[in-house]
């Protein structure tokens, strides 16, 4: 045994072999394993309200980053995490309603977890009044004051940032109508240059 | 023993009879009056109202010995006690019937209400069955068909309208005879409904009658005899037309006698046929629902029948267990739950006497009905034995005891069949020929009821076997009906020991017992001795000694025919009110301002120089009227009628609940208001003018004397909250005698002013509300007054307006955006006392709950129904202009759109509507629901939505 250890070539294998597992154990770093999804709610094939969240529990903290959700119909989903595991999903607009959605959520490439949802019926369409009420905050948003109606002549939106101004009759001063106009758009905490200003008559 | 009179006894007799089909609300009322040692007062129903006789005074002895007399003489079977002191045994059947009847019915209903809530209701198919009663009852509609038929001719040709007809008949229904007991006979009310019935919808030229018409010639005949028929008939004609009356009985019973002969047994036999048929019988029950909505509204759609017929079913059911509640209610309910609109409820509404006896009967079935007395199992399958068309009992009954029961009939009687053996019964008792032998009618009713059940049975086990919905019902039903019945007799075993505990305890109790009921009969004598109810008895005899002599004065001074009369006529009236309502001072302000309002508001009017009251508010301007409309009865109604006594009781008792305190903060600010009105009165020279310049219309105009009407309310809380250490003693004479003080205010004049200076302050005190908190009464009355959005005049604008006051009310309960869970959570209780309608409360709250939040369509039936509208045929946004709901017609492009109109986009896979505003362009001004987010409901001024999309409107016709 101790001819064994003393031996020159041994020592000098042992030491590369010890090297060589030094710096192995330095450059390697093992793939960790999928995370565990806990729960779901709401529980997958369910019905869910066009507005929901989706709560996901996975068993660590998950990197945002590297999970990536897609759904059919396709929507743009916002994922937000918390330190304990929790994940939630939202999806940017409403979804649709009356409509079955299928998502596949994966985590570093690899597909975690399908889930199905079926969206309840409205009598109306949430995500149709969420485009319009985005229009109107983008195109028109003084849309709520209008019609502004001053003693000598009154406002309409005639398209997107352009008003139309109608003048009473016996009113003639355009100048310091559209200064009074723009004035209001001041007020009403707007660049009076954002908008457009014509005369109906 | 007592000092009724028979005719006083009969009356005791028929409250207390009638009280055991709900639940002896009224014994348990007497038993705790008995136990308060407080006299028991009883209306006399056949005096009129103000009668010195019309009440019927008993002491408590009195009050004991008539309830023992009456449970000996009529059998009740109840634990009244044979021995013991007389409050203990009082005590022990209170306990009694509040532990095992009032309880247990509870009880009982509530899991049958369960029941029906845990399962999802969706619309059943009618019940298509032939059964005997069906056929009964068309027999029935011949008769009254044909009466109807000879009363047209005779006498009702003279009348020149259908409503003319219908306000004869109902005035006949308002005179019929009286049984002895003084309640109306319930088959002339049945047969002068069905009278009106068939006026309003003028049956004579359906076909139906010509299908039956060889048939209706036997029941003629059959039913000539009848002294009900005869007796119905000579009512009709009694009033107006002697003459004619007795030709219509000349005519029946002549065709009697030519046809069949006049032979009394005969008669007889098809009398006692004619009443073993269930709908000549005494009485309907809810069987005949699907036949009387069949019968009223024979043109409607199926659906719409089914609907009618279970929204009725439902609304009776649940009045079951609850106290008496009148047939236009429960009609009025099950309408506003089908949807019917108004226009459409006179033919339905005829139906209230038969709805009242259908309630009586169902209640008399279920609690005085021999084998199910108390039997809450019948309770927990009455909705589904409703719903498969079959008797409450039927899901009971165990098929192996039916046919036991056959083999039985079919040894008694000799015969294989006993369906071909019942129906030679009848018809042998149906010819005429076969006088010789007469029919055991004992026979046809035991086979005829076996045949009933057994067809019965059949369907409900096929209705239950196909369908799962029934299958779950009959099984939850079946399954609590049998814990029920297992713990029935250990609370029977309980109950006889308990008994068996008292009888000892009266036995070493019994020389006590003697001597307590001795000195209640001497404290009767020598009221003193109960220095309590001694006091209390004269502070309330000197409340009503001055409220006679302010009667008398205020009598001759309004006969004076002088300025200040009709200013001591209504000081008269309320006194003699004050009188009536037995110095409770509560509820004769409340019946005081209910009677006085309206006269009041258009006789102000008509001293101002104007054409009535709504030209008043017209010139007044909508947004003082609007205040003080919602402010003066709001506060008037609900602080006098439970508020104020409330409060009072509350101080009596030292009780300063959270709700308490803050009614008397809510006076406090009321009266700080009225302070600073003064204040403002009386240094800003503006104001002072402006008050000056409106006061004489405003004192003239109704608002001004109906707001003082709200005024002693805001007084008397004011007072409280300024003085409540020194009230908290005396608090119950101050009330009585601040109901005297209303006249002097009015005399004075002083304070029709300070009414007016409330309401030129009223926008700010309405205001009030919204820093107060909403879960007390106070936060109940205050939500009356909560809305005064909006703008007044026109049409449509009502609809903007009402729209305003959802999103205002919604918001200050913090319930916007609406959502399902806050639709059925406490905070709708602030919106349940708002000044919105109940109709559109209840549009908004079945939009959020059936759908998670409330939808666009839902806002707009609830502003629908809210302006009178029927709130039917609303579907989804984007089919609102193709297929307008009722009352409105579609109206394309936004140019022509109105305000107030409902717009309607198409675009989008469900398209969106709401209320249309203003237009402004490229953009237009809306109110809706689920718009700007889920449930969220945008009021006129924050709503907008894209011209370009807005495909058209609905407007209303």
């Amino acid at each position: 045994m101790y001819k064994i250890l003393t031996n020159k070539i041994t020592l000098i294998t042992l030491g590369v072999a010890a090297l060589g597992t030094l710096l192995f154990s330095l450059f390697y770093r093992p793939t960790p394993p999928l995370p565990n999804l806990l729960s779901v709610s709401p529980k997958d094939r369910s019905s869910i309200n066009y507005f929901d969240e989706i709560q996901l529990r996975f068993d660590r903290a998950i990197n945002p980053d590297e999970l990536v959700v897609n759904s059919i119909p396709e929507e743009d989903w916002d994922i937000s995490v918390k330190p304990n595991g929790s994940v939630i999903l939202k999806s940017k607009k409403y979804l649709l309603v009356n409509t079955q959605y299928l998502l596949n959520i994966s985590y570093q490439n690899n597909l975690i977890t399908s889930l199905t949802y079926t969206v309840k019926p409205q009598q109306s369409d949430p995500r149709h009044a969420q485009e319009v009420g985005e229009e109107i905050a983008r195109d028109y948003p003084l849309a709520a004051k209008i019609p502004y109606e001053a003693p000598g002549f009154t406002v309409l939106y005639k398209s997107p940032m352009a008003f139309e101004i109608t003048l009473k009759e016996g009113v003639e001063e355009r100048g310091e109508i559209i200064n009074a106009v723009r004035d209001w758009v001041k007020e009403n905490g707007l660049d009076p240059d954002s908008h457009t200003y014509t005369f109906s008559n | 023993m007592a000092k009724l009179t028979p005719q006083q006894r009969l009356i005791l007799t028929d409250i207390l009879t009638r009280d055991s089909n709900s639940g002896y609300h009224n014994l348990v009322y007497y038993l705790k009056q008995i136990l308060s040692n407080q006299k028991l007062e009883l209306r006399d129903p056949t005096k009129k109202p103000g009668d010195p006789e019309e009440y019927i005074s008993l002491t408590t002895t009195e009050a004991w010995d008539e309830i023992i007399d009456w449970s000996n003489k009529n059998n009740i079977n109840l634990p009244m006690g044979d021995r013991g002191a007389r409050n203990t045994r009082a005590k022990r059947l209170l306990n009694y019937l509040e532990l095992n009847v009032q309880g247990k019915n509870r009880e009982a209903a509530a899991a049958s209400l369960a029941i029906k809530e845990s399962v999802n209701q969706k619309p059943l198919d009618s019940y298509h069955g032939q059964s005997p009663q069906e056929v009964s009852y068309l027999t029935l509609n011949q008769i009254r068909n044909a009466q109807y038929e000879i009363i047209q001719a005779k006498l009702l040709g003279r009348l020149e309208n259908e409503l003319q007809k219908t306000t004869f008949f109902k005035k006949l229904l308002a005179n019929s005879p009286k049984l002895p007991n003084g309640r109306p006979d319930p088959r002339t009310i049945q047969l002068l409904s069905g009278l009106m019935a068939a006026n309003t919808l003028n049956l004579i030229n359906t076909p139906n009658n010509k299908v039956f018409a060889d048939e209706l010639a036997q029941t003629i005949q059959l039913r000539a005899g009848d002294a009900h028929l005869n007796n119905a008939s000579r009512l009709i004609y009694s009033q107006s037309a002697q003459e004619p009356l007795g030709e219509i009985d000349e005519i029946i019973n002549v065709y009697n006698r030519v046809v069949s002969g006049d032979s009394d047994s005969e008669k007889s036999q098809n009398l006692k046929y004619l009443h073993s048929l269930s709908s000549f019988g005494q009485k309907s029950n809810l069987q005949d629902i699907n036949h009387l909505i069949n019968f009223v509204a024979p043109a409607a759609s199926p659906q719409d029948k089914q609907k009618l017929i279970s929204a009725l079913k439902s609304s009776i059911i649940e009045t079951l267990n609850s106290e008496y509640v009148s047939p236009d209610t429960i009609l009025n309910r099950a309408l506003d739950i089908a949807g019917i609109p108004d226009n459409q409820r006179a033919k339905i509404i005829a139906l209230a006497p038969l709805i009242d006896e259908i309630r009586t009967t169902e209640l008399s079935l279920l609690f005085v009905g021999g084998l199910h007395e108390n039997d809450p199992r019948l309770l927990h399958t009455l909705n589904i034995a409703n719903d498969t068309g079959v008797s409450p009992h039927i899901p009971w009954l165990d098929a192996a005891d039916l046919a036991a029961q056959e083999n039985q009939l079919k040894i008694k009687y000799k015969t294989d069949n006993l369906s071909d053996f019942y129906q030679k019964e009848v018809s042998r008792l149906k010819t005429t020929a076969d006088n010789g032998k007469l029919v055991d009618f004992t026979t046809i009713d035991e086979v005829g009821k076996h045949l009933n059940n057994q067809q019965q049975h059949t369907s409900y086990q096929q209705s239950v076997s196909g369908n799962s919905l029934y299958y779950l019902r009959d099984k939850i039903g079946k399954i609590r009906g049998n814990f029920a019945s297992v713990s029935a007799p250990v609370d029977r075993f309980a109950q006889k020991i308990n008994k068996k505990v008292s009888s000892v305890s009266d036995f070493i109790h019994a020389p006590f017992a003697y001597i307590a009921d001795k000195w209640l009969q001497v404290q009767e004598v020598a009221p003193i001795l109960n220095p309590g109810k001694f006091l209390y008895d004269k502070v309330h005899s000197g409340q009503l000694w001055v409220a006679a002599r302010l009667l008398e004065i205020s009598d001759k001074l309004k006969s004076n025919k002088s300025w200040y009369s009709g200013i001591f006529s209504q000081v008269s009236d309320f006194a003699g009110g004050f009188i009536h309502h037995d110095a409770d001072w509560s509820s004769s302000s409340f019946h005081f301002i209910q009677t006085k309002w309206g006269n009041l508001l258009d006789w102000s009017a008509k001293k101002a120089g104007l054409e009535g009251f709504q030209a008043v508010k017209a010139k007044i301007g909508t947004s003082l009227w609007n205040g003080f409309a919602k402010i003066a009865p709001g506060i008037a109604q609900k602080i006098n009628a439970s508020g104020l006594s409330k409060l009072v009781g509350s101080f009596m008792l030292g009780e300063l609940s959270a709700g308490t305190t803050l009614l008397i903060q809510a006076g406090a600010m009321v009266v700080w208001e009225g302070i600073k009105g003064v204040w403002n009165f009386l240094f800003n020279k503006e104001k002072r003018e402006e008050m000056i310049n409106n006061l004489p219309l405003a004192v003239w105009a109704g608002t001004a004397i109906g707001g003082l009407m709200a005024l002693p309310s805001m007084i008397v809380g004011g007072v409280i909250a300024i003085g409540s250490a020194l009230l908290s003693g005396l608090s119950a004479i101050a009330t009585s005698l601040v109901g005297l003080f209303i006249p002097a205010m009015i005399i004075s004049g002083v304070a029709v002013f300070l009414v007016y200076i409330f309401s030129t302050n009223l926008q700010t005190t309405a205001r009030l509300d919204v820093n107060l908190s909403l879960d007390s009464g106070l936060g109940e009355f205050i939500g009356s007054i909560l809305c005064d959005s909006g703008e007044g005049g026109g049409k449509n604008n009502s609809r903007v307006q009402t729209a305003a006051c959802i999103a205002e009310i919604l918001s200050k309960c913090s319930i916007n955006p609406l959502t399902a869970s806050n639709a059925q959570g406490s905070s709708w209780q602030c919106m349940l006392a708002s000044t919105l309608a109940e109709s559109a409360l209840a549009q908004l709250q079945r939009s959020a709950t059936s759908y998670s939040v409330l939808q666009c369509v839902g806002f707009i039936v609830a502003i629908d129904v809210a302006n009178g509208g029927s709130g039917t045929g609303f579907g989804d946004a984007k089919t609102l202009l193709s297929s307008p709901p009722s009352g409105y017609k579609a109206a394309l492009g936004v140019g022509s759109c109105s305000p107030g109109d409902f717009f309607v986009d198409t675009t989008g896979t469900w398209g969106h509507t709401g209320v249309f505003i203003k237009n402004g362009g490229a953009t237009s001004q809306v109110a809706d629901a689920n718009g700007a987010g889920p449930g969220v409901v945008r009021g006129p001024g924050s709503g907008t939505w894209l011209s370009s999309k807005i495909a058209g409107c609905l407007k209303k016709i």
